[in-house]
Protein backbone atom coordinates (compact mmCIF):
# COMPACT_ATOMS: atom_id res chain seq x y z
CA UNK A 1 0.00 0.00 0.00
CA UNK A 2 1.25 3.29 -1.16
CA UNK A 3 2.02 5.96 1.58
CA UNK A 4 -0.32 9.47 2.00
CA UNK A 5 -0.14 11.79 -0.99
CA UNK A 6 -0.28 15.48 -1.08
CA UNK A 7 -3.78 15.49 -2.26
CA UNK A 8 -4.82 13.34 0.45
CA UNK A 9 -2.79 15.20 3.19
CA UNK A 10 -4.41 18.41 1.58
CA UNK A 11 -7.88 16.84 2.29
CA UNK A 12 -7.18 15.95 5.43
CA UNK A 13 -5.21 19.11 6.60
CA UNK A 14 -9.34 21.08 5.38
CA UNK A 15 -11.59 18.63 7.06
CA UNK A 16 -9.53 17.96 10.35
CA UNK A 17 -7.15 19.96 11.31
CA UNK A 18 -8.91 22.72 13.14
CA UNK A 19 -10.84 19.92 15.28
CA UNK A 20 -7.40 18.08 15.83
CA UNK A 21 -5.81 21.15 17.10
CA UNK A 22 -8.86 21.81 19.33
CA UNK A 23 -8.60 17.60 20.76
CA UNK A 24 -4.88 18.27 21.24
CA UNK A 25 -5.60 21.74 23.34
CA UNK A 26 -6.94 20.02 25.97
CA UNK A 27 -3.78 18.46 26.90
CA UNK A 28 -1.19 20.81 26.03
CA UNK A 29 -0.34 24.21 25.54
CA UNK A 30 1.37 24.07 22.19
CA UNK A 31 -1.01 21.63 19.70
CA UNK A 32 0.16 23.03 16.76
CA UNK A 33 3.38 21.70 17.30
CA UNK A 34 1.93 18.40 18.04
CA UNK A 35 -0.52 18.70 15.00
CA UNK A 36 2.44 19.51 12.76
CA UNK A 37 4.39 16.31 14.24
CA UNK A 38 1.42 13.43 14.01
CA UNK A 39 1.35 15.03 10.23
CA UNK A 40 4.54 14.45 9.24
CA UNK A 41 4.86 11.27 10.73
CA UNK A 42 1.52 10.35 8.56
CA UNK A 43 3.68 11.42 5.35
CA UNK A 44 6.65 9.63 6.77
CA UNK A 45 4.77 6.71 7.24
CA UNK A 46 5.60 3.70 4.15
CA UNK A 47 1.81 3.07 3.66
CA UNK A 48 -1.37 4.84 5.00
CA UNK A 49 -3.24 3.89 7.21
CA UNK A 50 -6.53 1.81 6.67
CA UNK A 51 -8.56 4.72 8.69
CA UNK A 52 -6.52 7.92 8.29
CA UNK A 53 -8.66 10.12 10.75
CA UNK A 54 -8.90 7.47 13.16
CA UNK A 55 -4.99 6.59 13.10
CA UNK A 56 -4.99 11.23 13.39
CA UNK A 57 -7.09 11.19 16.69
CA UNK A 58 -4.94 8.62 18.27
CA UNK A 59 -1.69 9.92 17.50
CA UNK A 60 -2.80 13.27 18.49
CA UNK A 61 -3.89 12.22 21.63
CA UNK A 62 -1.19 9.87 22.42
CA UNK A 63 1.55 12.78 21.42
CA UNK A 64 -0.59 15.82 23.54
CA UNK A 65 -0.57 13.53 26.50
CA UNK A 66 3.32 13.16 26.11
CA UNK A 67 3.55 16.53 26.00
CA UNK A 68 1.38 17.37 28.99
CA UNK A 69 3.71 15.17 30.39
CA UNK A 70 6.63 16.67 29.72
CA UNK A 71 5.97 19.79 30.58
CA UNK A 72 3.99 18.86 33.87
CA UNK A 73 1.87 21.89 33.09
CA UNK A 74 -1.41 20.44 32.38
CA UNK A 75 -3.29 21.37 34.92
CA UNK A 76 -2.08 24.58 35.75
CA UNK A 77 -3.20 25.04 32.09
CA UNK A 78 -6.31 23.88 32.38
CA UNK A 79 -7.06 25.42 35.47
CA UNK A 80 -5.83 28.73 33.74
CA UNK A 81 -8.14 28.01 30.66
CA UNK A 82 -11.10 27.83 32.93
CA UNK A 83 -10.33 30.97 34.93
CA UNK A 84 -9.68 33.08 31.71
CA UNK A 85 -12.04 31.29 29.51
CA UNK A 86 -9.15 31.00 27.30
CA UNK A 87 -10.27 31.53 23.74
CA UNK A 88 -10.70 27.64 22.46
CA UNK A 89 -13.42 28.66 20.46
CA UNK A 90 -13.89 32.05 18.12
CA UNK A 91 -16.92 33.71 17.06
CA UNK A 92 -18.03 34.02 13.47
CA UNK A 93 -21.06 35.26 11.89
CA UNK A 94 -24.54 33.22 12.75
CA UNK A 95 -23.20 31.65 15.92
CA UNK A 96 -26.23 31.05 18.12
CA UNK A 97 -24.11 30.76 21.16
CA UNK A 98 -21.56 32.70 22.70
CA UNK A 99 -18.03 31.64 21.66
CA UNK A 100 -16.51 32.49 24.94
CA UNK A 101 -18.77 31.09 27.17
CA UNK A 102 -19.19 28.17 25.52
CA UNK A 103 -14.82 27.92 25.30
CA UNK A 104 -14.75 28.39 29.24
CA UNK A 105 -17.81 25.77 29.97
CA UNK A 106 -16.13 23.69 27.45
CA UNK A 107 -12.76 23.92 29.48
CA UNK A 108 -14.23 23.54 32.95
CA UNK A 109 -15.91 19.98 32.08
CA UNK A 110 -14.16 16.46 33.30
CA UNK A 111 -11.22 15.64 31.00
CA UNK A 112 -13.03 12.63 29.75
CA UNK A 113 -16.13 14.22 29.01
CA UNK A 114 -14.59 16.86 27.22
CA UNK A 115 -12.69 14.36 25.10
CA UNK A 116 -15.84 12.90 23.93
CA UNK A 117 -17.51 15.49 23.31
CA UNK A 118 -14.62 17.41 21.21
CA UNK A 119 -14.34 14.07 19.26
CA UNK A 120 -17.75 13.83 18.40
CA UNK A 121 -19.05 17.26 17.84
CA UNK A 122 -15.45 19.07 16.07
CA UNK A 123 -14.00 15.73 15.16
CA UNK A 124 -17.72 14.10 13.71
CA UNK A 125 -15.96 10.22 15.17
CA UNK A 126 -18.72 7.79 15.60
CA UNK A 127 -19.12 6.49 18.99
CA UNK A 128 -16.93 3.26 18.85
CA UNK A 129 -14.12 5.21 17.57
CA UNK A 130 -14.30 7.45 20.48
CA UNK A 131 -14.23 4.47 22.65
CA UNK A 132 -11.39 2.73 21.04
CA UNK A 133 -9.34 6.09 21.35
CA UNK A 134 -10.44 6.74 25.04
CA UNK A 135 -9.90 2.84 25.77
CA UNK A 136 -13.15 2.72 26.88
CA UNK A 137 -16.34 0.52 26.41
CA UNK A 138 -19.34 2.07 23.85
CA UNK A 139 -22.09 2.80 26.38
CA UNK A 140 -18.89 4.55 28.50
CA UNK A 141 -18.12 6.79 26.10
CA UNK A 142 -22.09 7.50 25.17
CA UNK A 143 -22.61 8.15 28.92
CA UNK A 144 -19.84 10.71 29.12
CA UNK A 145 -20.88 12.47 26.18
CA UNK A 146 -24.79 12.95 27.27
CA UNK A 147 -23.25 13.89 30.46
CA UNK A 148 -21.22 17.03 29.18
CA UNK A 149 -23.61 17.89 26.92
CA UNK A 150 -26.22 18.50 29.72
CA UNK A 151 -23.66 20.21 31.85
CA UNK A 152 -22.97 22.24 28.74
CA UNK A 153 -26.62 23.17 28.34
CA UNK A 154 -27.01 24.27 31.89
CA UNK A 155 -24.59 25.96 31.70
CA UNK A 156 -25.26 28.23 28.19
CA UNK A 157 -28.84 27.82 29.04
CA UNK A 158 -29.02 31.64 29.79
CA UNK A 159 -26.57 33.04 27.18
CA UNK A 160 -28.22 31.13 24.22
CA UNK A 161 -32.07 31.74 23.97
CA UNK A 162 -32.58 29.50 20.82
CA UNK A 163 -31.61 26.47 22.92
CA UNK A 164 -33.55 27.97 25.90
CA UNK A 165 -36.32 25.30 27.22
CA UNK A 166 -39.61 26.51 28.67
CA UNK A 167 -41.53 23.13 27.91
CA UNK A 168 -39.41 20.35 27.84
CA UNK A 169 -37.90 20.50 31.56
CA UNK A 170 -39.12 17.10 33.18
CA UNK A 171 -41.91 17.48 36.05
CA UNK B 1 -48.24 17.23 25.91
CA UNK B 2 -46.21 14.97 27.75
CA UNK B 3 -45.76 12.53 24.97
CA UNK B 4 -43.75 15.13 23.24
CA UNK B 5 -41.15 15.98 25.52
CA UNK B 6 -39.27 13.39 24.50
CA UNK B 7 -39.02 14.20 20.67
CA UNK B 8 -38.78 17.94 21.55
CA UNK B 9 -35.64 17.19 23.67
CA UNK B 10 -34.15 15.25 20.60
CA UNK B 11 -34.96 18.04 18.76
CA UNK B 12 -33.42 20.97 21.22
CA UNK B 13 -30.51 19.08 21.51
CA UNK B 14 -29.73 18.31 18.36
CA UNK B 15 -30.05 21.97 17.62
CA UNK B 16 -27.47 22.82 21.17
CA UNK B 17 -25.08 19.92 19.45
CA UNK B 18 -25.54 21.84 16.25
CA UNK B 19 -24.63 25.48 17.48
CA UNK B 20 -22.09 23.94 19.91
CA UNK B 21 -20.28 22.42 16.78
CA UNK B 22 -21.13 25.66 14.47
CA UNK B 23 -18.23 27.14 16.72
CA UNK B 24 -15.31 27.28 14.89
CA UNK B 25 -11.76 25.94 16.92
CA UNK B 26 -9.00 28.44 17.50
CA UNK B 27 -6.71 27.48 14.85
CA UNK B 28 -3.84 30.35 14.99
CA UNK B 29 -0.25 29.35 15.77
CA UNK B 30 -1.16 26.34 12.66
CA UNK B 31 1.59 27.56 9.27
CA UNK B 32 -0.32 25.02 6.80
CA UNK B 33 2.25 25.91 4.38
CA UNK B 34 5.09 25.41 6.43
CA UNK B 35 3.57 21.81 7.03
CA UNK B 36 2.96 21.32 3.15
CA UNK B 37 6.54 22.25 2.65
CA UNK B 38 7.99 19.78 5.14
CA UNK B 39 5.41 16.73 4.77
CA UNK B 40 6.38 17.16 0.64
CA UNK B 41 9.80 16.72 2.62
CA UNK B 42 8.75 14.03 4.66
CA UNK B 43 7.49 12.51 1.33
CA UNK B 44 10.20 12.50 -0.67
CA UNK B 45 12.55 10.69 2.33
CA UNK B 46 10.27 8.20 2.73
CA UNK B 47 10.36 7.04 -1.19
CA UNK B 48 14.30 6.58 -0.97
CA UNK B 49 15.22 3.29 -1.46
CA UNK B 50 16.45 1.52 1.48
CA UNK B 51 18.82 0.01 0.21
CA UNK B 52 20.63 3.22 -1.62
CA UNK B 53 20.15 5.27 1.89
CA UNK B 54 21.96 2.27 3.98
CA UNK B 55 24.79 2.65 1.27
CA UNK B 56 25.04 6.48 1.86
CA UNK B 57 24.94 6.29 5.57
CA UNK B 58 27.93 3.90 5.21
CA UNK B 59 29.82 4.80 2.08
CA UNK B 60 31.88 7.69 3.90
CA UNK B 61 32.64 6.11 7.13
CA UNK B 62 33.99 3.09 4.76
CA UNK B 63 35.73 5.55 2.69
CA UNK B 64 37.53 7.36 5.32
CA UNK B 65 38.59 4.04 7.57
CA UNK B 66 39.91 2.58 4.32
CA UNK B 67 42.24 5.97 4.09
CA UNK B 68 42.70 6.23 7.30
CA UNK B 69 44.28 2.63 7.61
CA UNK B 70 46.25 3.01 4.48
CA UNK B 71 48.15 6.10 6.09
CA UNK B 72 48.67 4.32 9.27
CA UNK B 73 50.58 1.32 7.32
CA UNK B 74 52.40 4.12 5.26
CA UNK B 75 53.31 6.00 8.30
CA UNK B 76 54.76 2.52 10.17
CA UNK B 77 56.84 2.07 6.96
CA UNK B 78 58.30 5.43 6.57
CA UNK B 79 59.04 4.80 10.43
CA UNK B 80 61.27 1.48 10.00
CA UNK B 81 62.50 2.26 7.01
CA UNK B 82 66.47 1.38 6.83
CA UNK B 83 69.30 3.90 6.41
CA UNK B 84 69.58 5.15 2.86
CA UNK B 85 71.79 2.89 1.03
CA UNK B 86 74.59 3.12 -2.43
CA UNK B 87 73.76 0.77 -5.22
CA UNK B 88 76.62 -0.05 -7.38
CA UNK B 89 76.40 0.05 -10.99
CA UNK B 90 77.17 -2.96 -13.21
CA UNK B 91 81.20 -2.76 -14.43
CA UNK B 92 81.50 -0.45 -11.61
CA UNK B 93 84.61 -1.53 -8.76
CA UNK B 94 83.02 -1.72 -5.12
CA UNK B 95 84.36 0.50 -1.98
CA UNK B 96 86.10 -2.64 -1.48
CA UNK B 97 87.93 -2.32 -5.24
CA UNK B 98 86.06 -5.49 -6.51
CA UNK B 99 84.38 -5.36 -9.65
CA UNK B 100 80.95 -6.98 -9.42
CA UNK B 101 82.34 -10.38 -10.46
CA UNK B 102 84.80 -10.33 -8.24
CA UNK B 103 82.15 -9.64 -5.55
CA UNK B 104 80.85 -12.82 -6.10
CA UNK B 105 77.49 -12.23 -4.62
CA UNK B 106 77.51 -8.60 -5.56
CA UNK B 107 75.21 -8.12 -7.82
CA UNK B 108 74.06 -5.52 -10.20
CA UNK B 109 72.03 -3.78 -7.49
CA UNK B 110 74.09 -4.75 -4.44
CA UNK B 111 74.54 -2.25 -1.95
CA UNK B 112 78.20 -1.25 -0.11
CA UNK B 113 77.25 0.11 3.68
CA UNK B 114 78.44 3.90 2.71
CA UNK B 115 81.09 6.47 2.51
CA UNK B 116 82.95 5.31 6.04
CA UNK B 117 82.62 1.76 5.16
CA UNK B 118 84.09 3.05 1.79
CA UNK B 119 87.20 4.74 3.16
CA UNK B 120 88.37 2.48 5.80
CA UNK B 121 88.82 -0.20 2.41
CA UNK B 122 90.97 2.30 1.05
CA UNK B 123 93.15 2.20 4.27
CA UNK B 124 93.15 -0.98 4.51
CA UNK B 125 94.39 -1.88 1.30
CA UNK B 126 96.77 0.69 0.24
CA UNK B 127 98.64 -1.20 -2.02
CA UNK B 128 95.63 -1.96 -5.11
CA UNK B 129 96.35 0.48 -6.86
CA UNK B 130 93.64 2.03 -8.17
CA UNK B 131 92.12 3.14 -5.15
CA UNK B 132 88.28 3.38 -5.75
CA UNK B 133 87.37 5.93 -3.10
CA UNK B 134 89.95 8.31 -3.33
CA UNK B 135 87.70 11.04 -4.05
CA UNK B 136 88.58 13.88 -1.84
CA UNK B 137 91.96 16.21 -1.10
CA UNK B 138 92.40 14.67 2.28
CA UNK B 139 92.69 11.19 1.13
CA UNK B 140 94.39 11.54 -2.18
CA UNK B 141 97.09 13.68 0.31
CA UNK B 142 97.47 10.84 2.32
CA UNK B 143 97.53 8.82 -0.20
CA UNK B 144 100.47 10.41 -1.28
CA UNK B 145 102.46 10.82 1.65
CA UNK B 146 102.01 6.99 2.02
CA UNK B 147 102.87 5.24 -1.10
CA UNK B 148 104.58 8.37 -2.85
CA UNK B 149 104.93 7.92 -6.78
CA UNK B 150 103.15 4.78 -6.69
CA UNK B 151 99.86 7.27 -5.72
CA UNK B 152 100.08 8.28 -9.08
CA UNK B 153 99.86 4.90 -11.37
CA UNK B 154 97.26 5.25 -13.55
CA UNK B 155 95.10 2.28 -14.65
CA UNK B 156 96.33 0.32 -17.64
CA UNK B 157 93.95 1.76 -19.62
CA UNK B 158 94.00 5.63 -19.04
CA UNK B 159 98.11 4.34 -19.37
CA UNK B 160 97.23 3.66 -22.87
CA UNK B 161 95.24 6.78 -23.68
CA UNK B 162 97.83 8.76 -21.81
CA UNK B 163 100.25 7.36 -24.07
CA UNK B 164 98.80 7.87 -27.30
CA UNK B 165 98.23 11.23 -26.16
CA UNK B 166 102.07 11.97 -25.79
CA UNK B 167 102.99 10.69 -28.41
CA UNK B 168 100.98 12.80 -30.72
CA UNK B 169 98.31 13.41 -32.74
CA UNK B 170 97.12 10.11 -34.10
CA UNK B 171 94.11 9.21 -36.62
CA UNK B 172 90.62 8.66 -35.10
CA UNK B 173 90.66 4.59 -36.20
CA UNK B 174 93.77 4.24 -34.33
CA UNK B 175 92.52 5.55 -30.80
CA UNK B 176 89.15 4.09 -31.50
CA UNK B 177 90.77 0.54 -31.72
CA UNK B 178 92.94 1.15 -28.99
CA UNK B 179 90.12 1.94 -26.74
CA UNK B 180 88.57 -0.32 -27.87
CA UNK B 181 90.83 -3.51 -26.94
CA UNK B 182 90.26 -5.49 -23.81
CA UNK B 183 91.65 -4.53 -20.66
CA UNK B 184 94.20 -7.11 -19.93
CA UNK B 185 96.04 -6.99 -23.45
CA UNK B 186 97.44 -3.29 -22.52
CA UNK B 187 99.61 -1.32 -24.83
CA UNK B 188 99.54 -1.99 -28.23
Amino acid sequence: MAGVGPEMLRQLLDAHAAALVLYARQWCQAPEDVLQDVFLALMRAPAAPDNPVGWLYRAVRNKALNAARADRRRARHEATAAEHGAPWLVASEGDRLDAASAAAALAELPADEREVIVARLWGSLAFEEIAKLGGTSLSTAYRRYQQGIATLREKLEGICPSTNRQTDRPS
Amino acid sequence: MSEHEPANRSAELTAFEAALAALAPRVEGFDRQRLMFLAGQASVLRERPAGRARGARWGWPAAFSAMTATAATLLVMLSIRSEPTVAARDGEPNAAGQSPAEGGAVGPAATVAGPAAARETANQAPDRGEAASADSYAELRERILRQGDDAFRLRPQALAVATAVAEGPLPYHVLLERLLQPRSGGRQ
